[in-house]
């Protein structure tokens, strides 16, 4: 429980959550409110600075989440065809979101300092089209993720079971009537 | 920054080669004293400057795309040196991922000794071996070099919004 691995998975898991649900609320809950019940100038001024915050938060989150993956990698110490795909995926999210946070949210607060326009506007939704395909490619790293270090095992373990049931089924099956079988710690052994 | 990426480019190639090519012997009968130091720490060379190039060529595809020239290049420089003082560490760790074994795929070593004869092949073999390890250990330093830069960003949004020409509204 208290081991390097366990800490450092955690950190991980924690950095993804954290980037994620970040994003996921500043886009479905916070600016749909925002929308709805400030005006123009009000809504632009709070926009300017959830976009600086949310950048340190995003970013932040990013760059633990590839430290602690690289320790990752060590720990499970093998590279595998899905890891590697899971890499590209990762280089693709960060460049994605230095896009996002370097590039329209720099726009974004230059454009913004005058007050609401239609630039800003567009600017905006660039800003959330992007946020949320960061969030859609982090999710599907995170099915890369489960599939990494639970499903493919997972998988082969439940083959091997199944591989035991039938052969213990069809041993059962061969033995003549009246005959007990083999002991239980020998049976064992042999499968 | 684009010359540190070169000098790092070419120091990776040198020392790759070298260490492939077993270069170490003829130095070593150029210039006996350097030879022994070259041949004692060019694989530590080749790690640190595969690491360094990975990390370098993060920075810079990272820079591409912030749009902001003063928060560019200050950040530019920031994570340049992060990168450097951690680049023992970073160059450690990526030569140990550089050494786990690919779970699938087969070794190139009996094809290369079929194709070009015992001795040639397994020269070749070392050579392949070590370009693909300095390969490896940039891969893996490259989502490093980007993601100090992206935490620069982060820094210099916070401290200070980079590009806030006018005055911001009633802040």
């Amino acid at each position: 429980m208290l081991s390097l691995r366990f800490a450092v998975l955690f950190i991980h898991i924690v950095a993804v959550i954290v980037a994620l649900g970040g994003s996921l609320f500043s886009t479905f809950a916070l600016a749909p409110v925002l929308a709805a019940e400030l005006d123009s100038t009000a809504r632009l001024r709070v926009a300017r600075r959830i976009v600086r915050r949310l950048c340190a938060i995003v970013l932040t989150s990013l760059t633990v989440l590839v430290v602690t993956g690289i320790f990752n990698v060590l720990f499970i110490g093998g590279v595998s065809i899905l890891l590697a795909i899971k890499l590209i995926l990762v280089v693709v999210v960060i460049a994605l979101a230095l896009y996002q946070y370097g590039n329209i949210g720099v726009e974004i607060w230059r454009t913004s300092a005058a007050g609401p326009s239609p630039a800003v506007a567009d600017l905006q939704a660039r800003f959330r089209r992007v946020g949320l395909t960061v969030g859609s490619i982090v999710l599907l790293i995170v099915y890369l993720s489960i599939g990494l270090t639970r499903g493919s095992g997972a998988i082969v373990t439940s083959i091997r079971r199944g591989f035991r049931r039938y052969n213990e089924k069809n041993s059962r099956a061969e033995r003549p009537p009246g005959c007990g079988g083999l002991p239980r710690s020998q049976s064992r052994s042999t499968l | 920054m684009r010359r540190l990426t070169a000098l790092a480019i070419a120091l990776d190639v040198i020392a790759t080669l070298s260490y492939g090519t077993g270069a170490h012997i003829a130095v070593r009968y150029l210039n006996p004293s350097f030879g022994a130091w070259w041949n004692s720490d060019e694989f530590a060379i080749v790690e640190c400057a595969a690491a360094a190039v990975g990390m370098l060529i993060g920075i810079r595809f990272g820079a591409r795309l912030v749009n902001d020239a003063a928060l560019r290049s200050r950040s530019m420089i920031a994570a340049a040196i992060v990168c450097a003082l951690a680049l023992p560490i970073i160059g450690r760790v990526g030569a140990e991922i550089a050494r786990l074994r690919f779970t699938s795929g087969a070794s190139a070593n009996a094809w290369l000794i079929d194709r070009f004869g015992y001795d040639a092949g397994m020269f070749l073999d070392k050579l392949l071996a070590a370009g693909v390890y300095s390969i490896k250990i940039a891969t893996f330093a490259l989502p490093v070099g980007m993601v100090l830069f992206g935490a620069a960003i982060a820094i210099f949004m916070t401290a200070k919004p980079v590009g806030d020409t006018a005055a911001p509204i009633s802040e």
